[in-house]
């Protein structure tokens, strides 16, 4: 027990660290372009830590997370321009939304597994592309889409600077909550699961309803992450929510590292930094992009933040 | 340890950009950014403008630049992903320092960057067709397609004279197609003609029977097709087995040479809406955009051993604008400086119609003359109809 | 009543195109385990490689056809030799990944290699168009449901009737003992993944005159095989096909009679509603669930 909580207060201080490292970055970089990847990754980061829950943790494998971030845009987006809210309660409802419906599915998909839960995931994503792309009295279809979002210039920073912000604090806050939801109760229940849901439902655990809780909770953190993927660009379309996204989250966390959810928000970064640094490569860049993700998961199986971890602890062991 | 991956990684991205931005800036240079997607299901767009666009910046450095001014292209893919056109405009204007961006070509990523472009201050000509991205007119933002509106009511208006106003259309799930939807049904409705049904597809579907099957029974007097290829040669072959006679009339999405080829005998009698890019040997002398087009056709056919694609023209008005409006500048560049030389007007035949930018009009076209023509194909080949 | 015939006959020839990529996955995943997400490229690979060969260098067809086949056929194995039998972990997530990566990257050898522009390449020809009243089969459907049974017959054969085709299933089930068969599991894999490659090559090539060769068709078809595949109940090859034809059809009618533009919502619902009801597919067998 003890050992548990000193891992919880490490992982706090890590948390400190990164809210430290946003504030440095955001005064370090002098330059928009860099700052918008950096907020995109926080976005993205958000997203990847709900789905490390899902996947890593209760060992349920989605891709259909697009499905809950497009969901969780359109609602905030509805929420503002029709009904008059503010964007940050706004971002409750893009919370709520999606939560909702992810925990209605859940019961029912999630009585799949391995193939069969990813192909029902991936419908659902495909699904609800379609529905974004065909529902234009709300969605606005694929052109023009959503358009004309209020920018957020609050306390007289810019809109860019007040994104990155509301996206690192939405981040700290959603890995802070999954954090303590690993450590305890329920933590444990998912890890039962993953094990073996036999096993988990013969020591007490309601499997069912601690699956659909996961799955809630990722979709809910895929909806904060659509809605402030949608007030960062101010204008959006269906195309953003392909399956593409649902495939481009899944690479995230893997590539990341399942196991802990900073490999999450270490994936999301590489994956949004990658293919900037690939630029010069120019017609050749879908082709690097590939090797160089078959190069990550050859090299580093378990992805790269685990993989890197154990480096540095192994340095350390040897100094 | 996982700030410091975090920060590692974020310096050495840091280190790789900056690398590309550490060159000298000279002052007698027009740093010219395009963006446009050379990839991605919007490729068919932004290949052949990238194209025109290589060709136009040679032909100005041979010539010694534009008004001795150096241009020094930068150009990124967009992949068509508004999020990446937005990042990457963000690089050309923070890390590339260029002084005016032509593009990008869909309207989902002009709708997204001509919010950055205000916010930043930097002339963005873009090379979409909606006229929502400059009406009402931003200060920095332009135009040079032809817009959805004026294409729709050509073909619209062309049916009507035919006598055929009972029409549907069939129009693919993208945002060409959607566009092209929106406007034919709100144009007809003003035309009093009548849409009896509007089909959809999707843009990598391989058959459209189901669909011209659905039509036949309508009972429509024109078939109206708003997409861009495969789409549309896929449909009038789909067409010609299940003896679809109904007239046919193509978009400017398909007007390429590319179109006799593929869909052969199928295409036969059917109409092409296009820009004059399309048959640059055809137009009579007395046209007026006769001249520029048959010009441009040439020249790109002789350096690239392909036929010209009527999108040639969106890029090649855009940097054809920039060239003019840098020209009325005499002392040191700047972005504020490009913006108000056009909107201090710029007037020039363009392939995309009579340009004539001023403070009022960001979208290039005066409405002296229309922007498309319509084609028939007989015997393979196009001729006016 | 005509146009219901032509819209199933529509139905059914999408459905055979389906049916093949489904094959791909699942002969994979019979003899490795493997659920291949590159699988879709290689129909696209096929296509532009036979757009390649025949419409830009002008070889004939046939040299066409049987150079993109074995093209792929040697991607396939390339893949399974260079890259999955040297991955270090067998976990199942990470195998996925490199098959995407694997997929990223053979999108983005086609693009660099046979340009990105849309190609029709000629009809297969031969056949006269089928017509039946007023119902008709175009002569490249002909060639595409006459290839699909003569696949299915020949996968049929290799696999129910020879050593090295019931190795090959044993390879990926029982190892040891397919060792002592003399099939290497290895090989047993990449002669799956050369068998599964070339028959996407082949898919790809069918599709290219009736849809076009394009370098990004990859992902739909990889998505609509997927589907199929495990709509059939994975790993089994009639399912594939059954699996195939119904999605085929399904979409075809749905664009016939409910909406043009919600086709492929129909389709994943009904596949959402199967997995739902039959969890182990159309034609998967009853599992005992392991304790």
């Amino acid at each position: 027990m003890k050992s548990a909580n000193s891992s919880l207060r490490r992982n706090f201080i890590r948390l400190g660290l990164l809210v430290v490292g946003i504030a440095v970055l955001d005064v370090a970089l002098t330059s928009q372009f860099y700052r918008s990847t950096l907020t995109l990754s926080l976005i993205f980061a958000i997203a990847a830590v709900g789905l490390t829950l899902l996947m890593g943790f209760a060992g349920q494998v989605s891709i259909g997370q697009g499905a809950f971030f497009g969901l969780g845009a359109y609602s905030a987006a509805f929420a503002i321009q029709q009904l008059g809210i503010p964007p940050l309660v706004g971002l409750v409802v893009a919370a709520v939304v999606p939560g909702f419906f992810g925990y209605l599915i859940a019961r029912p998909i999630l009585r799949l597994s391995g193939n069969n839960l990813a192909l029902a995931t991936l419908a659902l994503a495909a699904v609800f592309y379609v529905v974004a792309t065909q529902w234009s009295s709300v969605t606005g279809g694929i052109d023009p889409g959503i358009t004309g979002l209020p920018a957020l210039d609050y306390f007289g920073l810019s809109h860019i600077h007040v994104v990155l912000w509301l996206a690192g604090i939405c981040l700290v806050i959603c890995t802070a909550v999954a954090l303590l939801l690993i450590d305890g109760r329920f933590g444990r229940a998912l890890m039962a699961i993953k094990t073996s849901e036999v096993v988990a439902s013969c020591t007490g655990v309601d499997v069912a309803r601690t699956k659909a809780i996961a799955f809630a909770i990722a979709a809910a953190y895929a909806g904060i992450a659509g809605a402030l993927f949608g007030y960062f660009l101010r204008a959006f379309n269906a195309t953003s929510f392909n399956v593409g996204l649902s495939i481009e989250l899944l690479m995230m966390v893997i590539v990341g590292s399942l196991s802990t959810v900073w490999g999450a928000i270490f994936g999301a970064l590489a994956i949004m930094v990658l293919p900037n640094l690939l630029e010069g490569f120019d017609h050749a860049k879908l082709l690097v992009y590939g090797l160089a993700m078959v190069a990550i998961m050859m090299l580093a199986p378990n992805g790269l933040g685990e993989t890197l971890a154990k480096l540095v602890t192994r340095r350390r062991v040897a100094e | 340890m996982d700030r410091r991956q975090f920060l590692g990684t974020m310096a050495g991205a840091a280190a790789l950009g900056l690398g590309k931005i550490s060159f000298a800036q000279s002052a007698n240079e027009l740093r010219l950014g395009f963006l446009a997607a050379t990839s991605g299901p919007a490729a068919f767009l932004g290949a052949s403008e990238r194209l025109v666009f290589d060709l136009m910046v040679e032909q100005y450095n041979a010539a010694g630049g534009i008004g001795g001014r150096k241009v020094v292209p930068v150009t990124y893919d967009t992949e068509g992903n508004s999020t990446v056109a937005a990042q990457q405009l963000r690089r050309l204007i923070e890390s590339d320092k260029v002084d005016v961006v032509v593009g990008p070509s869909t309207t989902g990523e002009a709708l997204v960057l001509r919010t950055i472009a205000e916010e930043s201050k930097i002339p963005l000509i873009t090379m979409t067709g909606t006229e929502s991205i400059v009406v009402p007119p931003t200060p920095y933002v332009f135009k040079t397609a032809p817009t959805d509106r004026h294409v729709s009511l050509h073909m619209l208006q062309f049916a009507k004279e035919k006598g055929w106003t009972n029409i549907g259309i069939i129009t693919s799930a993208d945002g060409f197609g959607q566009a092209g939807a929106t406007y034919l049904k709100a144009n007809a409705e003003k035309l009093g003609m009548k849409i009896a049904l509007a089909e959809e597809f999707g843009p990598r579907d391989t058959d459209m029977t189901p669909q011209i099957l659905r039509l036949r029974r309508a009972g429509i007097q024109a078939l109206m097709i708003w997409s861009v290829n495969p789409g549309p040669t896929i449909i009038l072959r789909n067409a010609e087995a299940a003896g679809f006679k109904t007239p046919i009339i193509n978009s400017f999405g398909v007007a390429s040479p590319a179109l006799l080829e593929q869909a052969g005998r199928s295409a036969e009698n059917t109409y092409v809406s296009t820009m004059r890019l399309l048959i640059p040997d055809l137009l009579p002398a007395s046209d007026p955009l006769q001249p520029v087009v048959a010009k441009i056709a040439k020249e790109y056919r002789a350096k690239y051993n392909q036929p010209v694609t009527t999108f040639v023209g969106n890029a090649h008005d855009a940097v054809k604008l920039v060239e003019l409006a840098v020209k009325k500048i005499s002392g040191p560049l700047s972005r504020d400086g490009i913006a108000n030389a056009i909107k201090s007007g710029v007037s020039f035949p363009g392939c995309n119609g009579m340009m004539a930018y001023s403070a009022t009009n960001h979208g290039g076209q005066d409405d002296t003359l229309s922007p498309v023509v319509m084609v028939q194909i007989k015997n393979g080949k196009f001729v006016p109809a | 009543m005509d146009s219901f015939l032509q819209n199933l006959i529509s139905g059914c020839l999408l459905g055979c195109i389906y049916a093949m990529a489904a094959l791909g996955f699942t002969i994979v995943f019979n003899a490795s385990r493997i659920v291949n997400f590159a699988n879709g490229e290689f129909l696209m690979l096929g296509g532009v490689g036979l757009a390649g060969v025949v419409v830009t260098a002008g070889l004939p067809l046939w040299l066409g056809v049987i150079l993109a086949i074995a093209c792929t056929a040697f991607v396939g194995v390339l893949m399974q030799v260079a890259f999955l039998n040297n991955a270090r972990s067998a976990d199942e997530l990470s195998l996925v990944m490199l098959t995407i990566g694997t997929g990223l990257a053979i999108r983005g050898a086609g693009a660099l290699i046979f340009g990105r522009s849309v190609t029709f390449v000629p009809d297969f020809g031969l056949f006269p168009m089928l017509l039946m009243g007023d119902v008709y089969i175009v002569s490249q459907g002909i060639w595409i449901a006459l290839t699909l049974v003569a696949v299915g017959i020949a996968l049929w054969y290799l696999f129910s009737r020879t050593t090295f085709g019931k190795a090959m299933k044993a390879a990926s089930q029982e190892p040891r003992a397919a060792a002592l068969c003399g099939i290497e599991p290895r090989q047993a894999a990449a002669a799956a993944f050369a068998i599964a490659a070339g028959l996407g090559g082949l898919a790809g090539a069918l599709l290219a005159p009736i849809s076009a060769a394009f370098y990004e068709n990859g992902v739909f078809l990889g998505l609509k095989g997927f589907a199929a595949a495990v709509a059939g109940g994975m790993g089994n090859p009639l399912g594939a096909v059954v699996g195939g034809l119904i999605i085929g059809v399904v979409e075809a009618l749905s664009a016939g009679y409910v909406s043009s533009g919600y086709k492929d919502g129909v389709a994943f619902i009904i596949l959402l509603l199967v997995l739902l009801f039959r969890p182990q597919g159309l034609l998967g067998g009853v599992s005992v669930k392991r304790v």
